[in-house]
């Protein structure tokens, strides 16, 4: 599974990221590759990916993002998953998230 | 409250959205973004080459024998590594002009090597020449920023307006001819306009003014860069930056864009600082450096003494913050103290989150105004751990010694309000238990 992380420099998201891989992992999906990134470089280049989340120093751009990616996952990390670094719940909502689509 | 962030949802967060996706803003925030590897190499090589201490007024011991060696060290390396701040900084200019027209060109979908070599064209034509013809190197260093801006701005527009409407467009599409060739024939008459655009603008000041747009921009400038290094001026700017982070908004809003500004308050400090003047001496307080490493300790909101109190808390999720954040803290980046406590949207946070920064302010602009601290001479980059920085951007051990003193202050103006919020907290945490 491909993620592309964005946030406002790619930094910050670059702490979830180790989380939700090792969080993957132990629901036993070792094929995980979460890519963080900056939202300007992003909107460049949305590229191939599975999942596309956004930290909640971005959660504006959903709207315009979903649009380009209307066939896609889009999903907004809320500001206490993301501070807690909760990638538990992240992935949960994932999880969720694809078996809806 | 909740109403509160429903209207924030609904009006602020578009609003912000858009001024963040303006393409002139956007490009010139990430064309700074760009070029700091240089200034932080050029203005590093220049502190290298410049031992802050006169080595004979000392008396003899460790001191005496670290800045002897450091000065004949420097006298060695002066020429290959002064060549590295010589161009980095005093040209800087140039690549800023390249920069814009790379960034704006994307915004355009325009696409090609062609377009920041546009720009800088353009710049070269409005800042290489003097009134009088003549070549100049005058303005490629930080007084020449607002022309390469404003030079590389008209050109692109020029070129995407032409591009856009195919004005002068030459297809040779499907002749057989090689695509690159295809391209710098497409754009060749559009390329043609827009530089006699810029060359008619260049006459067209000199005529006016008798003086060409640098030196124009260099006294219309002043009162802003006046304003923007006054107290009250950082003071507003900050009580902006921190009202909007507690809304949500990051802080590159609004910082991208005064990055212009501050490099071009950086860059006259660091040539008087080459011309022999020392750091309580230069002209301006307000640069880049002073913003990230005096005001924004830890991060936007001076966090880094909020996570020491954090790691004192008795709520689980405050101490956990409090650890997840403390290494970030370092480097300056602290979205997950910023989310996690949270002090975004937070009332009982609002005062420390935005007082810290505004007391660090005060207090740091005083030392540097009566020239008890030096002034910023340097880019450490804003991800240096700020004593360090402090010290590297100043070559003031003083102020390595403010900021730690500053780190201590912010604990303090947090611990109450964390204090009563960690309480609150705890008890919440403890009935959610039974």
């Amino acid at each position: 599974m491909k993620i592309l992380l964005m946030c406002y420099g790619g930094l910050s998201t670059g702490l979830m990221k180790v989380r939700l891989e090792e969080e993957a992992k132990k629901y036993g999906v070792e094929d995980i590759e979460v890519v963080a990134t900056a939202l300007a470089e992003a909107e460049n280049d949305f590229g191939d990916y599975d999942v596309y989340l956004l930290g909640p120093q971005v959660r504006y751009a959903y709207d315009d993002i979903k649009a380009k990616l209307a066939d896609r996952l889009v999903l907004t990390i809320s500001a206490s998953d993301f501070g807690l670094m909760r990638a538990d719940n992240v992935w949960q909502e994932i999880v969720k998230g694809l078996d809806r689509t | 409250m909740k109403k509160l962030s429903e209207i924030l949802e609904k009006k602020l967060l578009p609003m912000a959205n858009k001024f963040s996706k303006q393409r002139h803003l956007k490009a010139i925030s990430n064309s700074f973004l760009s070029i700091v590897p240089f200034l932080t190499i050029g203005s590093l090589a220049l502190v290298l080459i410049s031992p802050p201490v006169d080595y004979t007024t000392l008396e003899p011991g460790f001191m005496y024998s670290f800045f002897q060696a450091w000065t004949i060290f420097a006298e060695q390396i002066a020429t290959p590594i002064g060549s590295i701040y010589t161009i980095c900084m005093e040209f800087m200019s140039i690549f800023v002009a390249a920069a814009i027209g790379y960034f704006l060109a994307q915004e355009y979908k325009m696409k090609g090597f062609l377009p920041p070599v546009l720009s800088t064209v353009a710049f070269l034509i409005l800042a290489g020449l003097g009134a009088d013809g003549s070549k100049t190197f005058d303005y490629f260093g930080g007084t020449g920023l607002f022309t390469a801006i404003i030079g590389s701005i008209i050109a692109i527009e020029i070129l995407h307006f032409l591009f856009k409407r195919k004005v002068g467009y030459i297809s040779l599409e499907g002749q057989g001819v090689p695509e690159a060739l295809t391209q710098a024939f497409a754009l060749l008459i559009p390329t043609a306009i827009t530089l006699i655009g810029i060359g008619l603008l260049h006459w067209g000041i000199v005529s006016l003014t008798g003086d060409t747009l640098p030196a124009l921009m260099t006294v219309l400038l002043s009162p802003v860069l006046s304003a923007t290094d006054s107290l009250p001026g950082v003071f507003l700017l900050a009580f902006l930056v921190m009202t909007f982070w507690w809304f949500g908004i990051h802080d590159s809003c609004i910082t991208g864009p005064m990055t212009a500004f501050w490099t071009i308050a950086l860059t006259a400090n660091i040539a008087a600082f080459n011309n022999g003047a020392a750091t309580t001496a230069v002209p301006y307080i307000v640069t880049d450096p002073y913003w990230f490493m005096f005001l924004m300790i830890g991060g936007s909101g001076a966090t880094f003494g909020l996570c020491i109190v954090l790691l004192t808390c008795k709520s689980k999720q405050l101490k956990t913050v409090g650890k997840l954040g403390i290494v970030p803290a370092f480097f300056n980046i602290n979205e997950p103290v910023i989310f996690g406590v949270p002090l975004m949207l937070n009332p009982m946070m609002y005062i420390p989150f935005v007082g810290a920064v505004l007391v660090n302010c005060v207090i740091s602009y005083s030392a540097m105004y009566f020239g008890l601290v030096g002034r910023t001479i340097a880019q450490p980059g804003w991800n240096m751990f700020c004593p360090i920085g402090a010290l590297l951007s100043t070559l003031d051990i003083k102020a390595m010694l403010l900021i730690v003193g500053l780190i201590v202050l912010d604990a303090l103006i947090y611990f109450p309000f964390i204090k009563v919020y960690d309480k609150q907290k705890y008890e919440e945490e403890m009935a959610s238990v039974k």
